[in-house]
């Protein structure tokens, strides 16, 4: 058994508010979105009627509903109006807003195969961040603020000499055009026809 | 907790189907108070099945009707804003995904290509790199010569003021030449350059194109005799 973890990983919280503020949105965002996709996860498998409703300490409100939060809510309200008024709202869907099950089956697949693309994408992202490792720092996002100004005037001209030579490499200027190859000796492009209107 | 992954679609299985009723029913629960107490905000929760005539509420019918309540004296639009069913909730998730992998691929494409530009600096050859890298690459240090001119501009105005022009010479040490062969991590031998080179844009960086020494005179010795100095300057 291995001793040293590489994260934390998941840790026990204690069920109070949350003290930061900052914390505290985004426990919301994510918890929330978990929420609704227990939610949905219970309605697929089970076939169960739901409806949740969260309101936001900003006063928005998010609700999930199958097949519909109306037509739940409704349900609700109206089971306790005993010959109240006929408030239409379970009626009104008819389970015309659920999608059918290939539809949500084809959608949760796509779904999960988007997160594992987005999970090998991250760590190809860690690798790459390996290989730009340097004793100047990471050669990434604000390398060049770390700079002096020596180190930068060389790297600029190595820069410049660089990019001169891309130059001849691709055979032209970065818009391709047809005078920067014939400056270079290379071949040039088929003129266009409607140039010859000119 | 077993972890095998489950298909989302309806449990056939009569028992089966119970039963995960009853877990899930619980733990969302469950998860519906967490988020209430944690956050400090209001919710309810309303489950109808098969199995019980009354439905499952959160926090208890009172409190479900107080939120209830709240939400239906909202504006129309303000209640159908964040109105989700399970196609619009999986949808809304596919596109999050979508656009985080998006942004992430080309973060590491600038990666990829930033690689590229410092093994070319330190003599990897230009010839041979596919088209796109190569236009890739020239974009990368044209968007990096942009911010160097402002950097080198910014510096020297403020040396200027400070006015004392000996401290810019001492920093052109030549010790300092060996720079970029050190600045990058140099790839020891050939592994780095594996890693980096199988990626789907066209393999280009790294990967089989064997050592840079090869590549050094070749490619930089445009008979100027720039390439014998450069390289004893970017290569130790």
């Amino acid at each position: 058994m291995a001793h040293g973890k590489k994260t934390k990983g998941r840790q026990k919280i204690e069920m109070k508010l949350v003290a930061d503020d900052n914390a505290r949105r985004i426990t919301f965002t994510k918890r929330r979105g978990g929420l609704f996709k227990k939610a949905m996860e219970l309605s697929a498998l089970c076939g169960a009627e739901v409806a949740i409703v969260v309101l936001s300490a900003a006063g928005k409100a998010y609700s999930f509903g199958h097949p519909c939060v109306d037509s739940v809510v409704g349900r609700f309200t109206d089971q306790n109006d005993v010959g109240g008024d006929e408030d239409d709202d379970d009626d009104k869907c008819n389970n015309s807003c659920a999608a059918d099950e290939p539809v949500l089956s084809r959608f949760t697949e796509q779904s999960d195969k988007l997160n594992e693309e987005l999970e090998s994408a991250k760590r190809r992202g860690k690798e790459l961040e390996e290989a730009l490792k340097g004793s100047v720092g990471p050669i990434t996002g604000d390398y060049l603020s770390r700079l002096d100004l020596a180190q930068l005037q060389h790297l600029k001209e190595g820069l410049e000499k660089l990019r001169d030579d891309i130059s001849g490499a691709v055979g032209g200027s970065a818009e391709g055009s047809n005078l920067a190859k014939v400056k270079e000796g290379g071949a040039l492009d088929p003129i266009p026809y409607n140039w010859l209107k000119l | 907790m077993t972890r095998k992954k489950v298909k989302l679609a309806y449990i056939i299985n009569d028992s089966a189907r119970k039963a995960t009723y009853k877990k899930r029913k619980k733990g969302l629960i469950k998860k519906v108070s967490e988020l209430s107490t944690l956050c400090g905000i209001d919710a309810c929760a309303i489950i109808y099945s098969p199995y019980d005539s009354q439905p499952e509420v959160w926090p208890d019918a009172r409190g479900a009707h107080r939120v209830l309540t709240q939400f239906k004296r909202m504006p129309e639009m303000e209640q159908s804003k964040k109105m989700m069913n399970q196609e619009g909730f999986i949808r809304g998730r596919i596109s999050k995904a979508a656009d985080q992998l998006k942004k992430v691929q080309k973060d590491n494409r600038e990666k990829e290509i930033t690689h590229l530009m410092f093994q070319c600096l330190t003599g990897k050859a230009l010839q041979g790199l596919p088209l796109p890298d190569l236009n890739d690459l020239g974009w990368l240090i044209d968007q990096n010569l942009k911010e160097i001119y402002k950097r080198i501009d910014g510096i020297k105005k403020a040396a200027a003021d400070v006015a004392t022009a000996g401290n810019v010479a001492d920093q052109a040490a030549p010790g300092q030449q060996h720079w970029f062969g050190d600045w990058i991590a140099n790839p020891v031998g050939n592994n780095d350059q594996r890693q980096i080179g199988d990626c789907s844009y066209g393999g280009a960086v790294g990967g089989g194109r064997g050592g840079a020494d090869d590549m050094l005179m070749a490619g930089f010795n445009d008979g100027n005799g720039n390439g014998s100095m450069w390289s004893s300057v970017f290569f130790p």
